[in-house]
Formats: structure tokens, sequence, C-alpha cells
């Protein structure tokens, strides 16, 4: 280990140190909010501005295991900002139903390591790794409120299939590793480019490693009919850390199938395109099918984020399908549904301040006359994930449905798929609107208060959610080289 | 120059964003605002189409470039701009013009509402969307304006949204228009695969450029291009939502669903003309559509009670004549229908309000009657705006309607023609029955309301008087002498192209051969339309007699030999009534009402309980047991291992 | 046949399996916490016999095996303390009477 591995792993090293030092802080001055909530978002800064710095030098440490690039820069960048807008609606929420702060931003910044991880892995093993860094936190998260059986309950659930899940992932790499000989991804491209270049038919046990991989990765981002643990999870969890989960592990997982499919599996990605083309169809469908029936708005925004699941599945497909586009339209989608997912979980969260309030449908209604701006907010959301021009949303979808457009055949039936889907979305989004705008209150509930914090958390999001959508240049670019970092 | 087209849209916006921002504290001022920035924005597009119309922004137009959404070097290169030329100056005439007399007719009608802020939000927030849609260069921009139009018209249906019907109206109105949402979407899609481009004129040209390459057929990429139109112009079978939407305050019926944003599919349509130039079977199914639903639509007005059911499906049916129009080719006839319509059914609209406004709410015309002396104002307009739209010269709507009938007989659709034809007498019929039941006769108001019945406001009457001045002379400025009157001078460089591929026969206007005799029979019926609806429903004309008498009416009518002979064998007339209207029609409009609420309606309707259906079938599996969980996922490893072993084994 | 790699594929396969079918099986949270346990260790004998019978894998496996080895602990360890959590407020270990999310 040099000086020179010591400064591209110092992003990482960062973020494992802000944990600690959160959980010092409140070892000194325990139960307060201030200080730990400072030490947490001036690190998270400081991490930031690290990753930018070791971006401008890309290079590899550990002999190749971990690498720096323009999507290693990128995906920290997002997965900082994910972790810090969720450190910043939270207090709000915990607060009231004493819960304790400074641990859980320690854990969600022990949960950021696990993502910076897999962002920058080119190794299989430091991907499992990272991956077991990211949603081990996760677990205990799910099941934060630890007093309250909902939460628990869908804590267990969540640990049990997803460790479940983690094992069948474990299967499917050890078979990758043994038949190719290497663990680094570049090799394991390398080999399979030269089986595949072959022209023979692969050995069954990488199909069975193809399989057990597909299925392990599926499940993490909540792909149909690997789905099963999302809404319980996230409908029990506290709402800002269902916001966390709908967005964290899931952008999370996609890294991991960026670097794993696309880096080390690309060779033969004329044999998972198809399983990801009907992974992407049935999940959009589905996902859509069933938020259509939920009456409580947490729950449909965790089937709704299945949807969003397949039309990044969409973008992954179309390059599979040979279009370079998608990967960028993928990469794209996951900063916008991060921004717009996280904004409106955290109206939904702001709305159930006092506890006690629940999260069903009734809950919003009239909110647009008792807290017009919240109201306005929060259709801005909806309207961004329902893909409504000219949000972040909608071009994302855009993007990617005109990605798979471009790549033609079965793609297109793909693109065709994803458009009903988009329409069929607006029925279950405009609901809410419709309960916020043109309902009376059921309960006449005075408006409450909302922490500063909170404010310039939903203005962010706001913010980039338009600019997303307005000016997407900028975004566009970084993307594109994210892109072209992993495939050249 | 291009500032100045910038900030037609860019005012509304602005008067949007302010009133949606300190609308609550000014209250009952919050129209200064709002009517204040439309009101420069007319004046400022009235310079505009000047210079256009005169021919100094050339034939191709004012192009202007905005800012890249997607910079150049990209995959896809997207531009932001907007493009004036001749089509577009004539609409926006039409929006800016009624939109602005829309804004000042609200301050009174919206008075009393606890909205009112609100109201003009909305209101601005739609013109923002409308004037970006007609401005819009690029098909990319025109869906995202299609899009807000169709937001700030959900808005503005469930504005009271108290009413449950409203905001159920609202939500199918959103929910239908996507539908044909979708069809553009994907016609874009097809457009930018095929061409790499989202400039409408650009990419128009390379599809139809000679030896194209294209992986989805031409017919098909204007028919999807087609399915948006039909959602937002509310054509068969996606006119459901139109009549429903009425739930929303006059006004935004006059605006929305009558004068502007209902024409954004006609506009559509032109504006690609040339691709349907190249599509002729698509160009036969907008005619197929738009007259079906011209005579569905006619005939289901025939028997509504509410007045502006009545006007909405007038307002559908003649939203089938312009695209009758643009399905034979008479692309000019179905924008100059376009601006008359939209200047005379805004009247009739605006006129319904202060009908309306002046019953206290009511809007069963079977509660009106004898209004005529009351409201005189509202009642000289609307009669006005009712001669206009059946078709009685010189008035607009003559003018304009009987092109796309002359066009529609010249290029060979008879059947066309014939149905317009009897849609003519039709519409002629159900104005003067609305006419009649509301203004003349008895009074059947409410006896509580009756001694309330009032003339509206100034701030009322005033855009009534306004739009009653272009329905009476448009016809005659723009359209005189037929078929290469102003209009077709201003839209000539628009349509050139198209027509060429056309190859429509050239003729010159014949008053004494064809044409006279065209002209002489659609008159003939407008005038039957009327004579049958005055018999029936205005016999007792106020106007024309202090007391009932029958023996004046007769004199009178001894006037026209066919209502005298109609008027003289009465027994006759009444059996034809009978027969006509009650056995047969009154079962044909009974069916067609039958089909349309329960068939169409219902397929929609059907279409979302058997969707939510699957929904909870699929929830099932969601029984709460990490076991069955687990064994989904189990089974799903399975099922992946076998699909891959079956994959890498081909 | 006795002595081959695929002889210790075949078994570690079978182990994976046992550990699933236990998962699939059992009520009790812990009991299925144990066969995940019996899974993982299913995939470290795959690891360790790819090692001992292809010579260029040999150096990685035991590292990647004791790797393995130690996430199962940290997942133990976490699965193990949201298991009282739950047992806390429902009085049961049995993972069928945690379902009042069903809907």
């Amino acid at each position: 280990m040099s000086w020179q591995d010591v400064a591209i792993v110092g992003p990482l090293v960062g973020a494992i140190l802000v944990a600690i030092a959160i959980l010092l802080v409140d070892l000194v001055v325990p139960g307060r909010r201030g200080p730990a909530l400072t030490v947490a978002l001036l690190g998270l800064g400081l991490v930031a501005v690290l990753t930018a710095l070791a971006g401008r030098t890309p290079g590899q440490a550990f002999g190749g295991a971990y690498t720096v690039d323009a999507l290693t820069t990128f995906l920290d960048l997002l997965f900082i900002s994910i972790v810090g807008l969720t450190i910043v609606f939270a207090p709000d929420y915990l607060e009231p139903r004493d819960l304790p702060i400074a641990e859980f931003a320690a854990v969600l910044v022990f949960a950021l390591t696990g993502a910076m991880l897999i962002a920058a892995s080119t190794d299989l093993l430091v991907l499992f790794l990272g991956l077991e860094l990211m949603v081990l936190p996760g677990y205990l998260l799910a099941g934060f409120a630890k007093r309250d059986s909902l939460s628990t309950e869908g804590a267990i659930k969540y640990f049990l299939l997803g460790s479940f899940s983690s094992a069948i992932f474990l299967f499917g790499l050890a078979y990758v590793w043994g038949i190719t000989g290497t663990t680094r991804v570049a090799e394991v491209a390398a080999e399979l480019a030269r089986v595949a270049a072959g022209g023979a038919a692969l050995q069954p046990g990488l199909a069975l490693g193809l399989a057990f991989m597909t299925t392990g990765v599926a499940f993490k981002i909540a792909a149909v009919p690997f789905h099963y643990w999302t809404p319980d999870a996230y409908q029990g969890s506290p709402t800002p850390i269902t916001g966390y989960l709908s967005v964290g592990p899931k952008v999370g997982a996609f890294a991991l199938i960026l670097r794993l499919f696309v880096g080390a599996l690309g060779p033969l990605r004329a044999d998972w395109l198809d399983v990801i083309i009907v992974l992407a169809a049935l999940t959009m469908t589905l996902g859509n099918l069933v938020a259509l029936t939920q009456g409580n708005v947490k729950r449909m925004l965790a089937y709704s984020s299945i949807a969003h699941t397949g039309y990044m599945l969409v973008g992954l497909a179309a390059y599979a399908g040979g279009r370079q586009e998608g990967l960028q339209g993928l990469l794209y989608y996951g900063a916008a549904y991060t921004f717009m997912n996280l904004g409106a979980f955290a109206v939904v969260a702001a709305l159930q301040h006092r506890p006690g309030v629940t999260s069903a449908l009734e809950t919003f209604a009239g909110l647009g006359r008792r807290e017009p701006l919240l109201g306005i907010l929060m259709t801005l959301f909806l309207l961004s994930l329902t893909g409504i021009p000219p949000t972040a949303g909608f071009f994302a979808k855009a993007y990617v449905i005109l990605a798979a457009v471009q790549a033609g055949g079965a793609l297109s039936v793909l693109a065709v798929i994803a458009v009903l889907n988009a329409a069929a979305a607006a029925f279950y989004y405009l609901r809410v609107v419709v309960y916020m705008f043109m309902r009376e209150p059921v309960a006449e509930t005075e408006p409450q208060r909302h922490s500063s914090l909170v404010w310039a958390g939903l203005w962010a999001t706001t913010v980039l959610t338009i600019v997303l959508g307005l000016v997407p240049g900028p975004l566009l670019s970084v993307v594109t080289d994210a892109a072209k970092a992993l495939t050249s | 120059m291009e500032s100045l087209v910038v900030l037609i849209p860019a005012l509304p916006l602005a008067g949007f964003i302010l009133t949606g921002l300190f609308g609550r504290r000014l209250d009952k001022e919050a129209h200064w605002l709002a009517v204040g920035v439309v009101v420069v924005s007319w004046l400022i597009s009235m310079v505009v189409v000047v210079a256009a119309l005169s021919g100094r922004l050339g034939d191709a137009g004012l192009s202007i470039k905005l800012w890249e959404w997607i910079p150049a070097g990209k995959a896809f290169h997207v531009d932001v701009g907007f493009t004036v030329d001749n089509l577009t100056a004539v609409l926006l005439i039409v929006v800016t013009t009624i939109g602005m007399l829309v804004h000042v007719y609200s301050i009174g009608y919206m008075a009393h509402d606890p909205g009112y802020w609100r109201f003009f939000a909305y209101l601005n927030l739609f013109m923002f969307s409308m004037l970006v849609l007609v401005l819009a260069s690029s098909f990319l921009v025109v869906f995202v304006a299609w899009e807000l139009v169709g937001l700030s018209s959900y808005l503005l249906i469930g504005f009271w949204y108290g009413r449950r019907s409203a905001a159920l109206a609202a939500k199918k109105a959103f929910i239908v228009n996507r539908v044909g949402d979708v069809g553009f979407a994907l016609g874009i899609m097809a457009i930018f695969v095929n061409t790499g481009t989202f400039e409408i004129r650009e990419s128009i040209e390379k599809l139809t450029a000679a030896g194209a390459v294209l992986t989805v057929p031409l017919p098909v990429i204007a028919l999807l291009v087609f399915a948006g139109a039909m959602g937002k112009s509310a054509q068969f079978p996606l006119h459901v939502w139109l009549p429903d939407a009425m739930e929303g305050p006059t006004p935004v019926s006059a605006l929305i669903h009558a004068a502007t944003m209902v024409n954004a599919g006609v506009y559509l349509v032109a504006r690609t003309n040339l691709l349907f130039a190249h599509a002729p079977d698509a160009m036969v199914v907008v005619a197929a559509i738009g007259i079906f639903t011209a005579i569905l639509a006619a005939s289901i007005a025939l028997t509504q009670t509410d007045i502006k059911r009545v006007l909405a499906y007038s307002t559908l049916s003649q939203l089938g004549y312009m695209f009758a129009a643009l399905g034979v080719g008479a692309w000019a006839a179905a924008i100059f229908h376009l601006m008359s319509h939209g200047f005379f059914k805004g009247l009739l609209f605006l006129d319904s309000g202060s009908v309306i406004h002046a019953v206290d709410g009511e809007q069963d015309m079977r509660l009106m009657g004898g209004l005529s002396r009351k409201i005189p104002i509202t009642y000289g307009t609307m009669l006005i705006g009712s001669v206009a739209i059946s078709g009685i010269p010189p008035l607009a709507g003559f003018f304009s309607k009987d092109e796309i009938l002359a066009s529609a007989f010249k290029n060979g659709f008879l059947w066309v023609w014939l149905v317009g034809f009897i849609v003519a007498g039709l519409t002629a019929f159900y104005m003067f029955r609305l006419m009649g039941l509301t203004f003349w006769g008895p009074s059947r108001v409410d006896r509580q309301v009756e001694p309330h019945i009032h003339e509206s406001p100034p701030v009322m009457t005033g855009p009534l008087i306004v739009l009653a001045i272009p329905s009476v002379f448009l016809g005659l400025l723009i359209g005189f002498p037929p078929e290469s009157g102003l209009i077709h001078q201003w839209l000539e460089p628009v349509f050139t192209d198209g027509l060429e591929v056309l190859h429509r026969p050239e003729a010159a206007f014949n008053v004494f051969g064809i044409d006279g005799a065209l002209v002489l029979s659609s008159v003939l019926i407008a005038a039957v339309g009327i004579a049958v609806a005055w018999r029936l429903f205005g016999v007792e004309l106020p106007r024309l007699s202090r007391e009932p008498d029958p023996e004046r009416v007769r004199a009178l009518t001894a006037r026209a030999p066919f209502l005298y002979r109609a008027s003289l064998n009465k027994w006759w007339f009444d059996d034809l009534y009978d027969l006509l209207f009650i056995r047969v029609g009154g079962r044909v409009a009974a069916f067609l009402w039958w089909f349309d609420r329960v068939i169409v309606d219902g397929t929609v309707n059907q279409i979302g309980i058997e969707t939510q259906r699957a929904g909870r079938l699929l929830r099932q599996v969601q029984t709460g047991r990490v076991q069955n969980y687990a064994l989904g996922i189990a089974l799903g490893l399975l099922v992946m291992a076998g699909s891959y072993l079956v994959i890498t084994a081909r | 046949m006795t002595n081959s790699l695929d002889a210790y594929l075949i078994l570690s396969g079978l182990l994976f399996a046992i550990g699933t079918f236990g998962f699939l099986a059992r009520r009790n949270a812990i009991s299925m916490l144990m066969s995940i346990e019996l899974m993982l260790n299913g995939v470290n004998l795959a690891i360790v016999a790819f090692g001992s019978f292809i010579d260029r894998l040999r150096p990685n496996a035991s590292v990647i095996a004791l790797l393995v080895i130690a996430v199962a602990a940290a997942e133990a360890t976490v699965g193990l303390a949201i298991v009282i959590a739950i047992f806390r407020n429902r009085r049961t270990p049995l993972v069928d009477e945690y379902d009042s999310m069903r809907q």
C-alpha cells in the first residue's frame, strides 16, 4: 500500500471516520441532536470534497481491486447526497418518537461506506464485501423503531430474505470465480470474452453462476419476481428511512450491476439481455398494477419504486442491446429518481411529524389547503415520478425509452411497454394529488411546524427535480463520461 | 421581434408564478396582475401577428432558439425553440384574443368565489402552456406543452373540487387524454428513431423525402400523431371526457373546452400536414373519425337539457367537422373553421355563463324560458352566435363550414359531404332549440329566482359584445371570396407542399355551377333546421308579438315557402316531427346516447376496473409471510437457472 | 469420482440445497438463520474445493473463504439483534405469525 493508494481511498476512509466521529460526539454529548448532526453534515461535505478531488486523478489502488474513475465519482457523490438528504429529513420524524438521532446518522454513514466501496470496486470479492456493508446497516435501519412491532417485522423479513439472497448471490460468485479463475473484473471480462469469442456453448457451471448472481442482484434492486420484501420492509420502517431504503440500496445495487454485469460479465451480454428484458417488463408492469390498488401512500410509493426499477432496467437492456445511451439513461434515471423520490418521502415524513399519524391516503386529504406549499411540492414530486414534463422524471424516462427504441428489435417492444406503464402510473400518483387538493380534510388538523432543515432539504430536492428536467445538459455530460469510463 | 415573441408566453408564466405566490394576499385584487399580463401578451401577439401575416417574417417564418435542452455532441440533440409562421400567427389570434376576453369576463363571473386568485393563477398557467404549444418548433416541446395544457385543464375542471362530480370529471379528462398521449408519445418516438431529430419541420421533411427507409410505416406514424390529436380534441372514441369537463367554471369551458385547448389536435394535424399528405390512408381515417364524431355528437345534442352540455356536444360536432376537413385535405378550411368556431363558440359559452349567472346557477333549460327581455344583451349576442354556428350567411360560421362541405364534395369525399350536410341541419336545429327553450316562450324559472333575474355586469357583457363582432364579420373579412379569401393567402405557404403532394384539382369558385348549388343546399338545410326548431320551441316569439299570436306567426312564416308549407300542413309536420324526432330520431339519438354512455364510456371505465382487479389479484401474492416470499424467490431462481441454461446452450 | 472437484461441488450444492430447504421449511427465525449459515457453508466448501483442485485458484481460496466466514458472522450478529427486538414485541420466534402487513 503506497501513499497514492491512500489518496485514492481517501474518500472511503473519510466516510468511515465521519461515522466514528458521530458516535464519539454522541458519547461526549449524549442525546443532543445539534452536535451529531453538525458533525455528520460537515463530515459528509468534507467527504464530498475529497471525492471530487480524488475524481480529478483517476487511478487504481490495491493492485487493481479499487478503482477511481468518472463512474466512481458520480456514484459516490450521488450516494453522499442520498445519505445527506436522509440525515436532513429524518430528525423531525425521529425526535418525537424518541429514536436516537446520532446512532441513526452513524449507521447511515456506515451504509454509505458500503455503497462507496461498491462504486469503486473492480474485484468481485470487494463487490460482495461492499454489498454486505451496504445492506447490513439497512436491516438495522429498517428495524430502527425497535419498540414498534411493524418496524421490527419489516426488518426481520428484510433481513431473512436479504441474507437468503446474499447467499444465492455468493454461490453464483463462487462459480464464476472458480471457472474464470480470477476475481479481478477486468480479467474476468477478458476470460469471458475469450469464451464468448469461441462461439461454443457456455459451461453449465457458468450459466448457473449467472443465474444465481442475477437472482441475487434482482432481489437487491427489488425486481419482480424477487420484490416481495419491499412493501413490508418499506411500510414498517420509519418514513425517512423508507425514503432512504427505496433509493440508497437500490442505486447501490445498480452500481453493483454496472460493475458486475456491464464490467465483468459484459462479454456475455447477449446471454443476459433476454433475461433483463423479461425482468424489466415484469417489474414495470407488476409494480404499477399493484401500486394501483394501494390505499396507503407509503406502500404505494414502495410498489411504484418497484416500477422505477423496471424503467432503470430498460436502460440496462438498451445498453446490452448495443446502445451506450442506455447506460447514460440508467445513470441519469438514478439521479433523477433519487431526488424526486426522496422529496416525496420527505413530504410524507413531514406530514407524520406527530406520532400516531398514519400514511394512509386520508392523511393527505385537504393538504393543499392546510399547508399549500407542502402540497405544491408534493405535487411536483408526484408529477416528476409520473413522468410529466418538464420535470426530471420526464427527461430520465424519455432518455431511457429512446435508447431502447434506438436499440430496436425486442427492445422497441420493451419501450412500448414502458410508455404504457408510464401512462398507467398517472392513475395512482394523481390519486394523491386529488386527495390533497380536491378533498376536505377528514379531521381538522392545524398546520404543523417543520424545521428549517427539512425545508432546506425540500427546496434542494425541488430545485434539482426541476433543473434536471429543464437543463439536463450538465448532468448528461457527467453521466456520459461515467458510462464511457465503465465501457472503455 | 425575437424577444417580443418570447414575451408572449413568458408574461402569462410570470403572471402564474406571481399570482400563485402572492395571490392569497391580493385576494379580490388578484385579477389585476393576471389580466394585465394577458392584455400585454395580446398586444405583443398582435404586433407579431401583423408582422407574420404581412409576410415580413418570410414564408418559413421566424425561428428562435431559446436554449439547448440536450446539447449537441450527445446522443441526441434537442433545442428548445419557437417558430412563428402564418399558421402559428392565426392560432395566436384565436388564443390570445379569446384568452384575454375570458380573463376579463372571469372578473365578473368568479367575483364571489373563494378561490378567486387560484382561478386566475390556473388561467395564466393555461395561457402559458397553450402559447408554448402553438409556438414550439420541436415535437418534444410540443409534447411538454401538450402535457401542461392537460394539467391546467385538469386543475380547472376540478376547480370546484367540493363537488365530487367535478373531481371525477377532472380525473377522467386527464386519464382519457393520457390514452391519446401514449399514441402521441409513440409517434414522436417513431419519428425520432427514423429521422434523428425532434424538429417538426426537419423531421417531417426527412420522413417524407423520396426514398426514405422507415422502420415504421408512414401511415402508422401519422395515425399515432393523430391519436394524440384525438385525445386532446375529443374525437370518437376518446370524446367522453369533454361533456363531463363542463363541471368546470363556465369561463373555463369557453376558453379551454371550446376555443383553444380542444383545437390543439386540429393544429397538430395541420402542422404535420405534409406527413398526412404522404399517407392518404391515414387521411381517410381522420376524415371518417371526424365526420362520425360530428354526427354522433350532433345527434346527442338534440336531446340534452343541460345548456352547457348541448354546447359541449356541439363543440365535439364542430371539431369533427374540422377533422373531416383535415382528412379531405382542406387544411386551410379546417383552420378557418377553427378560428371562426373559436370565436362564436367562445361567445356561446360565455353567453351560457351569463344565462346561468342570471338564473342563479340553474343549468337545466327546462327550468328557463322567456329570458329574452330580461337579459337582452346576453340574448342578442347569443342569437348572433347561434345564427353564426348554424351557417346562415353572411356570418362567420357560414363561410368556414361551407368551405369544408364544398371541399369534401369537390375532393371526391361524397360520404363526408352527405353526413356533414345532415349535421349542418341538426346543428341549426339544436341551437335554435336551445334558444327557444332558454329565451322564448313562457318562463319556467323557479318562482324564488324569478324576481332576481338580472343582466350581467358590464365586465361580463363587454366580452360578449366584443366576441359578437368577429362572429358576424370574420367570415366576410377573411373568408370572402370563398376559397381565395385572406385566410387562404395567409395559410398558403404553410400548406403548399402538402397540397402539391395531394394533387387536388384546381377549380375556380363558380357561383353558378357546383359551388353555388352546394352553398344553396347548405343554407337551405340550415334554414330547415332553424325552422323546425322555431316551430317547436319558439312559437310564442315575444319579440314579434307582445302576446301569443298564432296568426301572426303564420303570416310571418308564410314569407318563407318551405316554412309556410310546413306550417300549413300542421298535421303532416307534427307527424313528421313525431316520426323523425320522437320515434326514429329519438330512438337513434337514444341509442347513440346509450352507445356513448354504456359502450364507449363503459369501456373506458371498465379498463380502469379491470386493471384494478388485476392489481388486487397480484396483491394476493403479498401474503405477508416470509416463507411464501422465500418460496417465490426460490422458484424464481429455478426459472432463472433454467432459462439461462437454455439461453447459453443455443 | 470420489476424490474429484465434481464430487466436492456436488456436495457443496447439496449442502446449499439443504440450507435452502431448511430456510423454506422452518418457521423459527433462529432456525432460518441457521439455514442461511448452512447455505454459506455450502458456498465455502465450493470455494475451498476450487482452491485445492485448481492450482492457480489456491492462493485466493482461503482468503475468500475466511472473508465469507467473517461476513456470515456479521450477518448473524445483525440478525440475532433483530430477532431479539421482534421477540420482545411479539413474544414469538415463529415468523409465520409476523403477518400484520398483508394488504
